[in-house]
C-alpha cells in the first residue's frame, strides 16, 4: 500500500485524541494499510467513546469493512462520514470507488464530482480542463467534418486569490478542528530529521528555523508530526494570522458551516437550521420572530427537502467575517429552483453564523 | 488529472484491495457504451490481438491504429486510446474518421459518449447529417472486418485454382467492404491471403446492370491495364486499374455501362465512405499503392462478389478436382475425334462470338471431317467459381487458360476463356472464346 504510514500517524496525532486512543488508532491505520482488515476492525472496536466517532476512526472502519467485502456496511459509514465531514474528499472518493465496484457508475461519478468541489481550486481547475477538452474536441470535429469551427479562444475561470501551499485537505480539516477545540494554537515541532516538514497551518510569525511555506510541496509527503499541546507547553507561541493570508482552515470552517446549514435545512431540523443564523438575524424590514415563523412554515411543510450547495466562492475573508457567493439548488416535493446567493458569515463564539442572506438570481 | 490522481492515491492506499482504476468489475468511470455493441465486447480482445499483430508488421496501417483506438475507447482504456488517436491524426491528418473519434475521446473526459460522434457539442456544430452518418458507417464497416472471425483455414470459394503465371488474385466482398489479395502457392495448393483492405464501392446497392445505375458490378473480371495518376484527374488519386466490365456474361445479359475501375482517392481525403462511388472500387491511395505491387495489368483477376463464400480446404479441393476432371474429359473427347461425345460437353444455351449451339455443332462437325489427329494442351489454367449473386442462381465457373492446339491441318496458340455451367449433372461449356 502506497500511503505513508507516518502520514497516517500524523493524522492520528493531530486528531488530538488521548494518547492511548491514538495508539489504537495508529495501530488500526497500520493494519488497514497492511491489508489486515479483521485486525483493524477488532482494534477499532476496542476504541472507546468519543474517540471512536471521529473522522479517522470512521474512515478506517469503513476502509476495513470494504476490505473484508462488507460493502454495504462500508458504504453506510462513508455516507455518515460525508454527512459529518462534507469537506473530506477521501470519503467521497472511496465511496465512489465502492459504488463503481458495484457497477453504479452514475453514483460514482456524482461522488467524485462532489469530491472535487470540496476544494474550489480543484473544481476550478477541473472545469477549466473540461473547457479545454471541449475546445479541442470542437477542433477535432471540425477537421472530421471539414467545417470551419468559428471557434473563439476559450475563456477559463480564473482564481482570484492565492491559498497557502498547505498539505492536503483532510489534514487541515483535522487541524482546523483541533485548532477550534484546543484553545492554544499549536506550532509544529521540528519533525524527525528524515521527514520534510511542510508549511505551518496556522500562519504565524514563526521563529527562525521553523519551516516557512515551502513552494510546491507535493501532497504525499509526510505531514508535520505534532505533539499534543500538553506535552510541550513552553513551545507554544500565539500570533494573529495576518489579514493578507487566507488561511485554508478558515475557508474550510466556513464551508463546513454552510454545509451544515444546508444539511439542517434538508433534514427540516428547525433548531439546527436557526442555529446557523446570527441570534439577531432577520431580513431587512422583517422582525426576527416573523422571519422565524415563516421559515418554520416553509421548512417543515414539504414532505421532503433537498438543498445542495455548489460553487462556493469566498471573497477575501477577514479572520472573523466571510462573504460567500454560492449556488443553491433547492428541491422539495413538487418544486425546485436554483438560486445564486450571497451570504455573509461571522464568527460568534467559535461558530460561523449567517449574518446576511441575499438571493442574487433565481432560476426555476 | 494529476490532482485527481493525488486524491486517488491517497485514498486508494488505504482502500486496500479495491483499487479504483484496476478493478475489473465496472471500475472505470467513463466508458463508451455503443448501442448494440455490447455483444461485440467479447470479441474485442481477439480483435485487439489481431490489430496489434498487424501493427507489428505494418506500423503505418492507419486503419489498424484507428481501430485499436476505438476498441480501447470502448473498453474504457481512455488514456491509451487518446495516445493512439493523437499519433494517428498527426500522421494521417486527412483521416477524417480519426479526427471524429479523437473529438469523442477528448469529450469522454467529462461526459459519457454513447456512439461515435454522439455528443451535444457535435450536434451543436450542425454538421451535415450525411457526412456524420458516412463517417459512422466507415467506422462500423472497418471495425466489423476485425470483429468478424477471419475464417481461419477457409478460402474464398471463387478462387478454385490459379495459373502458374497468375501470381495473385483479388477478391472484393461488397457487403463487408473488404478487398482481399491472395497469392498463388504451389500447384494444387490453396492460395494464401497476403493483404486485406477496407474498400468503398458504388453508392447504390446491388449488382450493376445499366450505365449510370451507380452500382458496382459482381462477377469474375480481369484488370486490363494501368492508368497512372499523371494521366488522371485528382478524383482518382494515385492511379487506376480498369476492369473488363462488361465481361462476356454481362454482355450476353445485355448489361450496359463501362469505366468500372479499381482506383485511388481524391487528395483531400484519406478514405471514402463505404457506399460512395459511381460503381468503381475505391481504395485509399496508400492502400492502392501497396496493392499495385500485387497487380499485373492484363493478367490479374479481380472477382467482385456481394458476399464471399468461405469454404474449407477439403471442399475447395473437391470442387477444384471436379472442374479439372471435367476439363480433362472435355479435352479428351475433343481430341478423340468423336464429335458427338465432344459436342455433349456443350450446354443448350451455349454461345460464342458469332455462334449459338446449332451453328457451333454444324461448324465442329464440318471441321472434324478433315482431322486425322488433334492435340490440345492447356497451360496457365485458372478457375473461378462465379459469384452466386451474379450468376442468376446457376452454378457457373470461369476457366481462363492458354490453349495450344495441334492438328494435321491447323495449329494455334491462344488465350481462351470458358464459362462452364452445370446442366443435367454435368459441367458443360456455356461460353467459349478468346481470353
Amino acid at each position: 500500500m502506497r500511503v505513508s504510514l507516518s502520514w497516517v500517524l500524523g493524522l492520528v496525532l493531530l486528531a488530538g485524541a488521548p494518547a492511548h486512543a491514538s495508539d489504537a488508532l495508529s495501530a488500526a491505520a497500520g493494519q488497514v494499510a497492511g491489508g489486515d482488515y479483521r485486525a483493524a476492525l477488532a482494534t477499532l472496536d476496542r476504541l472507546e467513546g468519543g474517540a471512536a466517532g471521529g473522522a479517522l476512526p470512521l474512515f478506517l472502519r469503513a476502509a476495513a469493512l470494504a476490505g473484508t467485502g462488507r460493502l454495504d456496511e462500508a458504504a453506510l459509514l462513508f455516507e455518515r462520514l460525508i454527512a459529518a465531514h462534507p469537506e473530506l474528499p477521501e470519503a467521497y472518493n472511496n465511496l465512489a470507488a465502492l459504488r463503481a465496484q458495484q457497477g453504479k457508475l452514475a453514483e460514482a461519478k456524482a461522488l467524485l464530482e462532489r469530491a472535487l468541489r470540496t476544494d474550489e481550486r480543484y473544481s476550478t481547475v477541473y472545469e477549466n480542463l473540461s473547457t479545454i477538452y471541449v475546445e479541442m474536441a470542437r477542433g477535432s470535429y471540425a477537421k472530421a467534418l471539414r467545417m470551419e469551427t468559428g471557434a473563439q479562444p476559450p475563456r477559463l475561470t480564473v482564481l482570484t486569490s492565492l491559498t497557502d501551499t498547505s498539505p492536503p485537505v483532510p489534514l487541515q480539516q483535522v487541524v482546523a478542528t483541533a485548532v477550534a477545540s484546543v484553545p492554544a494554537p499549536v506550532v509544529p515541532q521540528a519533525a524527525p530529521a528524515e521527514e520534510p516538514v511542510p508549511v505551518s497551518l496556522v500562519p504565524s510569525a514563526a521563529p527562525a528555523g521553523q519551516a516557512a511555506p515551502p513552494a510546491g510541496q507535493p501532497a504525499l509527503t509526510a505531514p508535520p508530526v505534532v505533539e499534543p499541546p500538553a506535552s510541550n507547553p513552553a513551545a507554544v507561541t500565539v500570533t494573529e494570522p495576518s489579514v493578507a493570508d487566507v488561511p485554508e482552515s478558515l475557508r474550510l470552517a466556513v464551508v463546513t458551516a454552510l454545509n451544515g446549514w444546508a444539511k439542517a435545512w434538508s433534514q427540516q431540523d428547525m433548531d439546527a437550521y436557526l442555529a446557523y443564523y446570527d441570534a439577531d438575524y432577520a431580513p431587512e424590514g422583517v422582525a426576527r420572530h416573523a422571519w422565524e415563523e415563516e421559515r418554520r412554515a416553509r421548512i417543515t411543510r414539504p414532505a421532503w427537502i433537498k438543498v445542495k450547495l455548489e460553487d462556493i466562492r469566498m471573497e477575501a475573508p477577514l479572520p472573523d467575517k466571510a462573504v460567500v457567493t454560492l449556488r443553491q439548488r433547492y428541491a422539495a416535493a413538487g418544486y425546485k429552483d436554483t438560486t445564486l446567493k450571497r451570504l455573509t458569515l461571522a464568527l460568534r463564539e467559535g461558530n460561523w453564523v449567517i449574518t446576511t442572506e441575499t438571493s442574487l438570481k433565481v432560476q426555476r | 488529472m494529476l490532482f485527481t490522481a493525488v486524491l486517488l492515491t491517497l485514498s486508494v492506499g488505504l482502500y486496500g484491495a479495491h483499487r479504483f482504476q484496476d478493478s475489473d468489475e465496472g471500475g472505470t468511470l467513463r466508458t463508451l457504451e455503443l448501442s448494440g455493441a455490447t455483444g461485440d465486447m467479447a470479441l474485442y480482445p481477439r480483435a485487439l490481438a489481431r490489430l496489434e499483430e498487424r501493427l507489428a508488421h505494418y506500423p503505418d496501417d492507419y486503419e489498424a491504429s484507428l481501430l485499436k483506438g476505438v476498441i480501447m475507447f470502448r473498453s474504457g482504456r481512455l488514456e491509451e486510446a487518446r495516445q493512439e488517436l493523437a499519433r494517428l491524426t498527426r500522421r494521417a491528418p486527412k483521416f477524417h474518421l480519426a479526427h471524429l473519434v479523437q473529438g469523442d475521446l477528448l469529450l469522454a473526459q467529462t461526459q459519457t459518449v454513447t456512439d461515435i460522434g454522439a455528443t451535444p457539442l457535435l450536434a451543436g456544430l450542425q454538421a451535415e447529417e450525411e457526412a456524420l452518418a458516412q463517417l459512422r458507417a466507415e467506422a462500423e464497416v472497418r471495425l466489423k472486418a476485425y470483429l468478424d472471425t477471419l475464417p481461419q483455414d477457409r478460402l474464398p470459394r471463387t478462387l478454385l485454382t490459379l495459373g502458374d503465371e497468375v501470381q495473385t488474385a483479388i477478391v472484393v466482398d461488397k457487403e463487408s467492404h473488404r478487398l482481399y489479395i491472395y497469392e498463388r502457392q504451389a500447384q494444387g495448393e490453396p492460395p494464401r491471403l497476403v493483404r486485406d483492405y477496407y474498400v468503398s464501392t458504388g453508392r447504390a446497392n446491388g449488382n450493376k446492370s445499366l450505365r449510370g445505375d451507380l452500382r458496382t458490378p459482381e462477377g469474375v473480371y480481369f484488370i486490363t491495364r494501368h492508368i497512372p495518376a499523371s494521366a488522371l484527374p485528382d478524383k482518382y488519386g494515385s492511379g487506376a486499374f480498369p476492369l473488363n466490365y462488361p465481361n462476356e456474361l454481362d454482355r450476353r445479359l445485355g448489361k450496359t455501362g463501362d469505366g468500372i475501375w479499381l482506383h485511388g482517392t481524391e487528395n483531400a481525403f484519406y478514405s471514402r465512405p463505404p457506399l460512395d462511388s459511381e460503381g468503381c472500387v475505391v481504395l485509399p491511395n496508400i492502400d492502392l499503392d501497396q496493392a499495385a505491387a500485387f497487380i499485373r495489368p492484363g493478367v490479374t483477376p479481380l472477382v467482385i462478389t456481394a458476399r464471399v463464400e468461405w469454404v474449407d480446404e477439403a471442399g475447395w479441393r473437391r470442387e477444384q478436382q471436379e472442374l479439372l476432371d471435367a476439363l480433362r474429359v472435355w479435352v479428351d473427347d475433343w481430341t478423340s475425334g468423336d464429335v458427338d461425345r465432344y459436342l455433349s460437353h456443350y450446354a443448350t444455351d451455349f454461345w460464342s462470338p458469332g455462334f449459338d449451339l446449332n451453328k457451333w455443332r454444324a461448324r465442329k462437325r464440318a471441321v472434324a471431317r478433315g482431322k486425322t489427329f488433334q492435340k490440345v494442351e492447356l497451360f496457365n489454367l485458372s478457375l473461378f467459381a462465379y459469384p452466386q449473386s451474379a450468376s442468376g442462381g446457376r452454378d457457373l465457373v470461369v476457366a481462363s487458360f492458354r490453349q495450344r492446339y495441334r492438328s494435321n491441318n491447323f495449329n494455334s496458340d491462344m488465350g481462351k476463356r470458358l464459362y462452364l455451367t452445370r446442366e443435367s449433372e454435368r459441367w458443360r461449356v456455356l461460353y467459349e472464346g478468346g481470353g
